[in-house]
């Protein structure tokens, strides 16, 4: 099957050619390193849905056993334990398809949940940013076809989106760059030379947590004014030569990572950043994105924006949708033990969240619904196998430039395994029989 | 206890980086897996931060942050960088991560002030056992 779309990273490659035997991929062409083995899927893989009987030892999840369940008895489980709930979050929705977002939407706005996205794990600060001072953006396909400078700052695509520079920014001709990577000048910034910095033209070292220092320092040097030199440890004549080679060029493109909001200023960082491409717009074409990591982290955020009006972090217990990152978000509402039932679909916070923090995972019900068996489940209450999309099902994703592209399925659903679209669907009804109600028909 | 040869250092304090690998990226699907373990649990740090601690590739150094403390491996083939211990975003470096958000709803990943010493004869924990000592 060709123009099969990779469902890793932000990328989303939609040139991936596979080959199939009995249901199995056995050959993947044009994929990186890391698409290669998505394709590849878990050998051992749990095809039936699981319930947790706990053994009373908070401390231990290896003393709670679990039992094999029927999909009906795992969602009936399931929507008693969000029913009852008097504070349910429902949490992930970035590595699966915006129309199983859009389900996960319709159950947060009949249980009055609070619905949040993978966003306030990685890019919550940009999004915050970016709300505070506007953003100059563009299309991969744009910066392909346009740009002759391309900086990265904080961010690695040699290890986190590797196809990044050879499809869309650094390698390819382009309508108005013909040579392609000999058309365009690279500067990688960052705290450490890392693979990307290795293909660049220059590499500039920040310290870290310096970042919002140096970008200011930058600004001004853009907009003429003297810096004192050097600015935290980077050379005057390093940041002179990339404000003038910004300025002399006719379309820079940035890409920033967690580099700049995961660090120290957090969303002030991503403010001096966008700051900075509104000022170079005062001398040249200018634009900036964010290199989103789950494949359909992009696609969260736009529909929980086209359904509540904010991106991530939407609370709808009052009825009507509140944001306010930094108190509607997976962590503080965890940590302050608000949340007292967690659902969570096709994520896996458990790996990321604060070690200390995951004591509240024990202490209440988890649900989770997700092609694979991980960190979470461990932790899981009620775990609801489901398909993968983009290689079992079918379904729309955005790419990390805003540009949807629909997957396509190589492979059929083992086991009946159903898509984790449909699966929330059902939760839905099954919520609403429950409450002796008709599901409401949102969308 | 050994005495420290002139020269070397029982703990250094570094700064925490957390990092994105290729590892990372091929394990994901197998969290549970000695594989993860392998590609996750583990840190870089500079061939002079090495020869201070008097480690070697492949054995495991602790670190410890406010946020916690954890062993790891020490990798080879990741870029090492003077002053900085890097660790690929995962539950190793969730163990060490802060709860201050600054604002937002992110924890702390980079940046951190990190003690790194030997951790002689600790093995890096498996996944299991890191969300058995979640609960306090």
């Amino acid at each position: 099957m060709k123009d099969v779309v990779c469902p890793y990273c932000g990328c989303l490659c939609d040139d991936i050619e596979v080959r199939t035997s009995g249901n199995m991929i056995t050959e993947v062409c044009n994929a990186c390193k890391v698409g290669d083995h998505v394709f590849s899927r878990p050998t051992s893989r749990e095809l039936v849905p699981r319930i947790r009987v706990k053994s009373g030892d908070l401390k231990d999840v290896r003393a709670d056993h679990f039992h094999d369940a029927t999909l009906d008895e795992s969602l009936t489980q399931a929507a008693m334990l969000l029913e009852k709930a008097e504070r349910p979050v429902l949490f992930g929705w970035s590595s699966t398809s915006t129309e199983t977002i859009c389900e996960g939407l319709d159950l947060a706005e009949e249980l009055g949940a609070l619905v949040d996205n993978c966003s306030s794990f990685c890019h919550g600060p940009s999004i915050q940013a970016i709300q505070e001072v506007g953003i100059s953006s563009a299309t991969l396909g744009e910066v392909l076809n346009h740009a002759d400078c391309v900086v990265y700052w904080g961010s690695n695509p040699a290890a986190s989106h590797d196809r990044h520079l050879s499809r869309y920014t650094v390698f390819p001709q382009g309508a108005f760059r013909e040579k392609g990577r000999d058309d365009r000048k690279v500067v990688v910034v960052d705290v450490r030379p890392t693979g990307t910095a290795e293909v660049a033209d220059k590499f500039i070292k920040v310290r870290p947590g310096s970042d919002y220092e140096t970008l200011c320092a930058l600004r001004m040097l853009v907009q003429g004014k003297d810096v004192p030199d050097p600015i935290e440890g980077v050379p005057l004549d390093e940041l002179r030569w990339l404000s003038d080679t910004l300025k002399s060029s006719e379309f820079c493109a940035f890409f920033f990572g967690l580099g700049l909001t995961t660090s120290t200023g957090r969303h002030r960082n991503v403010d001096a950043l966008l700051s900075l491409i509104r000022d170079l717009s005062e001398h040249t074409k200018a634009v900036v994105l964010p290199m989103r990591g789950h494949y359909n982290v992009t696609g969260a955020c736009e529909a929980f924006t086209w359904r509540t009006g904010y991106p991530f972090a939407v609370d709808l217990s009052r009825g009507h949708p509140r944001y306010n990152p930094g108190e509607t978000d997976l962590f503080p509402v965890l940590s302050s033990g608000e949340c007292d039932c967690l659902l969570v679909v096709a994520s896996d916070p458990a790996a990321h969240l604060p070690l200390k923090s995951l004591g509240a995972l024990r202490r209440i019900p988890v649900i989770v619904i997700d092609p694979v068996w991980n960190v979470t489940s461990e932790l899981a209450d009620v775990y609801i196998p489901c398909t993968f999309t983009g290689i079992e099902s079918e379904g729309t994703a955005y790419r990390m430039d805003g540009v949807p592209v629909r997957m396509r399925a190589p492979l059929s659903a083992p086991g009946g395994l159903l898509p984790d679209r449909e699966i929330v669907h059902r939760l839905r009804k099954e919520v609403a029989r429950l409450r002796e109600k008709e599901p409401t028909e949102y969308s | 206890m050994g005495t420290v040869p002139m020269g070397r250092s029982k703990e250094l304090t570094l700064t925490l980086v957390t990092m994105r690998t290729v590892g990372q990226g091929i394990t994901i699907h197998k969290k549970l897996h000695a594989e993860y373990r392998e590609n996750v649990g583990v840190c870089s740090l500079s061939p002079s931060d090495m020869h201070s601690l008097s480690v070697a590739e492949g054995d495991t150094v602790r670190v410890t942050t406010d946020g916690g403390s954890v062993v790891v491996r020490v990798l080879a083939g990741l870029e090492g960088i003077k002053g900085l211990v890097l660790i690929p975003l995962g539950p190793w470096a969730s163990a060490v991560s802060t709860a201050a958000c600054e604002g937002s709803g992110l924890p702390g990943l980079k940046g951190l002030e990190a003690k790194v010493s030997r951790a002689p004869g600790e093995d890096v924990e498996d996944v299991r056992e890191l969300l058995r000592r979640a609960v306090p």
